[in-house]
């Protein structure tokens, strides 16, 4: 234990707190990150209410198992882990994956990427909630989140080559969804 | 990573949202449930000295009734064919219960005898009076005691000029160690000349080994003399030297509604160290084999204050310079702030003077080696602390002991603490003893003062070691 310096209540301060069953500082913490970790399943999620009871399921666990966290590394990054596998074992549970017939025979255009930054927060969000779920987790868990393929397989429970076929999908998927966005805008 | 990717996780990987404002309060509601379910911790203790108390008393009563003798000796009928006369005999347990059972003896003649003579040889002893053919006193040797197991015929050869016999114990011959702890009878009328008992139960031989040891029987044995007289070996006393290295788990929550910030800070900066309790114990066995103990025992809980205070401190500097054309003095002043660190550890002591009241028992494993197990309270005699930590309302060091000037925080008593322990006692040479006894003490009382915003329990872990000398 390091010695004390004497400063305001830091996260480390909160964590610990919480771990005594401080319901103020359980209130603090979820305060802090309840925007982020909504924002998060709301892109797993289909609708709004369904992101808010995976948050709700999400928060208990952080709370519960908050004597797991180590202070090794960052505690946003270990909760978002911990709100994605949330939002997967309930996706899992209540979905099956389908894939969209015929959107191998999207054909290649060349998109500029800009056009995507001009997007707002809502329209990016709106072409990712169109995605097919399968794909739609692959790209949040790839390109959001940063996973690996090897990772995303494992948490999927399919292999390394359907996690990349299924990012490469939903990437053309996105592309030609801006497009015809663009050409509406037009 | 493509650009596209890029482009998304910037944009939303950090982005909040609004949600809705009951969210928290069915949180809060689901921890609500979860926290009534969970056990509570502080039952466990308790219910662990309890559980340790039931067990020794449960070992005690247990082995008693294990090694009730009149229950595991009876007349052996089968000879009765060749038994002409009948015989008082009283046979006594360890517990020094009696029972009187009427035997039939047999006359044999003198190759029976020493045919019998196979097992158990009764050596009579001429009392110092020199009575001859008169004897108080006997001792009976086994030529094997691992023989002595699982329904197996005993013989006991009476001298046949021996009028009255009135005590017999039995004695392993190999190691000259009495054993009649277990075997221990007397026989009122010897004018038989030869007893026959048979054990009724099986007793497995190593189980046999372990009851026939529940009391050491150098603690509390009689042994004959060469001169056919009592000689006690050692008294039912004996006393302990010892030392315990020992680590405190504390334990702080808070009172009431007070805040759990104090409890966090409290806990960060206060660290355990290496604790230690020594003293004395004086025992008494009683002819039951049950042990008290008591005796005076001095502990030393140790905690690291650990606390760097950053000391701010102003200088405010004033330059005065005189001005070349108007000779007019230009008044400067700046100020510096500088931070310094100030290193308020302190090493926290809190020392206790105690009475143990303890009950145990000891339990022969092998010659040497017997373990020990004992239960019961420490009462405190005197309590006094002396450290450094943070205080309540400003969160900054300050001196607490019993001085005037210092902080009041500590009791100056702390009641009745619980101790078990089971341990190990090696003889090194006769009557004195190696002493390695894992131990545990659990505070019944806090140590704080009851109006203090934090409670501060604790359950102290040790190895006494010591020496045991027996009187």
């Amino acid at each position: 234990m390091s010695p004390l310096n004497r400063k305001g209540i830091t996260e480390s301060l909160l964590i610990e707190l919480c771990l005594k069953n401080d319901r103020k500082a359980q209130k603090q913490l979820f305060e802090l990150f309840a925007g982020k970790m909504v924002f998060l399943c709301r892109r797993y999620a289909r609708s709004e209410q369904e992101a808010e009871d995976f948050a709700q399921e999400g928060f208990i666990k952080v709370f519960k198992n908050l004597q797991q966290f180590n202070n090794q590394g960052s505690f946003e990054g270990w909760m978002r882990r911990i709100m994605v596998n949330t939002c997967l074992k309930n996706l899992q549970r209540k979905y099956v994956t389908h894939e969209i017939p015929g959107v191998e025979e999207f054909h290649h255009t060349q998109i500029i990427p800009e056009i995507f930054s001009k997007l707002s927060v809502d329209e990016l969000m709106k072409l990712i909630n169109q995605l097919p779920d399968g794909y739609k987790t692959v790209f949040n868990l790839f390109a959001i989140e940063g996973y690996s393929h090897k990772e995303i397989g494992e948490m999927l429970g399919v292999g390394e080559s359907t996690s990349r076929s299924q990012l490469a999908k939903a990437r053309r998927i996105l592309q030609k969804k801006v497009l015809v966005h663009q050409k509406i805008a037009v | 990573m493509k650009k596209i990717d890029k482009i998304f996780k910037s944009r939303l990987k950090h982005q909040e949202s609004k949600y809705s404002q009951d969210l928290w309060s069915k949180i809060e509601s689901e921890l609500d449930q979860a926290k009534d379910s969970k056990p509570r911790f502080g039952i466990f203790l308790p219910t662990l000295g309890l559980i340790l108390i039931l067990f020794s008393v449960g070992l005690y009563f247990g082995l008693k009734e294990q090694t009730v003798m009149p229950e595991l000796i009876k007349t052996d009928e089968n000879t009765s064919e060749v038994l002409h006369n009948s015989t008082a005999v009283t046979l006594t347990n360890k517990f020094g219960e009696e029972k009187t059972e009427i035997v039939e003896t047999s006359a044999m003649d003198d190759h029976e005898k020493k045919a019998s003579v196979d097992k158990l040889v009764l050596q009579s002893k001429t009392q110092q009076n020199g009575v001859s053919g008169q004897s108080e006193k006997a001792k009976v040797y086994a030529s094997n005691t691992s023989q002595l197991h699982a329904d197996e015929l005993f013989t006991i050869e009476t001298h046949e000029n021996i009028p009255s016999v009135q005590d017999i114990s039995f004695s392993d011959s190999a190691n000259n160690q009495v054993a009649n702890d277990i075997l221990s009878r007397q026989v009122n009328n010897a004018v038989a000349s030869k007893i026959r008992v048979q054990k009724i139960k099986t007793i497995q031989p190593q189980y046999y080994s372990f009851i026939n040891s529940t009391k050491p029987p150098k603690y509390n044995h009689n042994e004959v003399g060469e001169c056919g007289q009592k000689e006690e070996k050692y008294s039912s006393f004996s006393l302990d030297l010892y030392v315990s290295p020992e680590i405190a788990f504390r334990t702080l929550n808070t009172v009431g509604s007070s805040d759990n910030s104090y409890l966090v800070q409290r806990e960060r900066s206060e660290i355990p160290a290496l604790s230690f309790s020594a003293g004395f114990r004086l025992s008494y066995q009683t002819s039951g084999g049950l042990d008290f103990r008591t005796g005076l025992n001095y502990t030393q809980i140790n905690e690291n204050f650990e606390f760097i205070e950053e000391i701010s401190t102003s200088t405010t500097i004033i330059t005065e310079t005189p001005n070349p054309e108007t000779g007019e003095i230009i008044r400067d002043t700046t100020m510096e702030t500088s931070l310094t660190e100030l290193d308020q550890g302190t090493r926290n002591s809190f020392k206790s003077v105690d009475i143990p009241l303890l009950v145990g028992m000891t339990l022969a494993m092998n010659q040497r080696l017997n373990i020990n197990i004992n239960t019961g309270v420490y009462l405190n005699a005197s309590f006094s602390t002396r450290g450094k930590i943070l205080a309540p309302e400003t969160l900054r060091p300050v001196w607490v002991s019993s001085n005037s000037g210092d902080l009041e925080v500590f009791k100056s008593s702390l009641g009745i603490s619980y101790y078990g322990s089971i341990g190990l006692l090696y003889e090194l040479s006769p009557g004195l003893e190696l002493l390695v006894e894992p131990n545990l003490r659990y505070y019944s009382q806090s140590f704080t003062l009851g109006d203090f915003p934090l409670t501060q329990d604790y359950l102290k872990v040790g190895v006494l070691t010591g020496l045991r000398y027996q009187f």
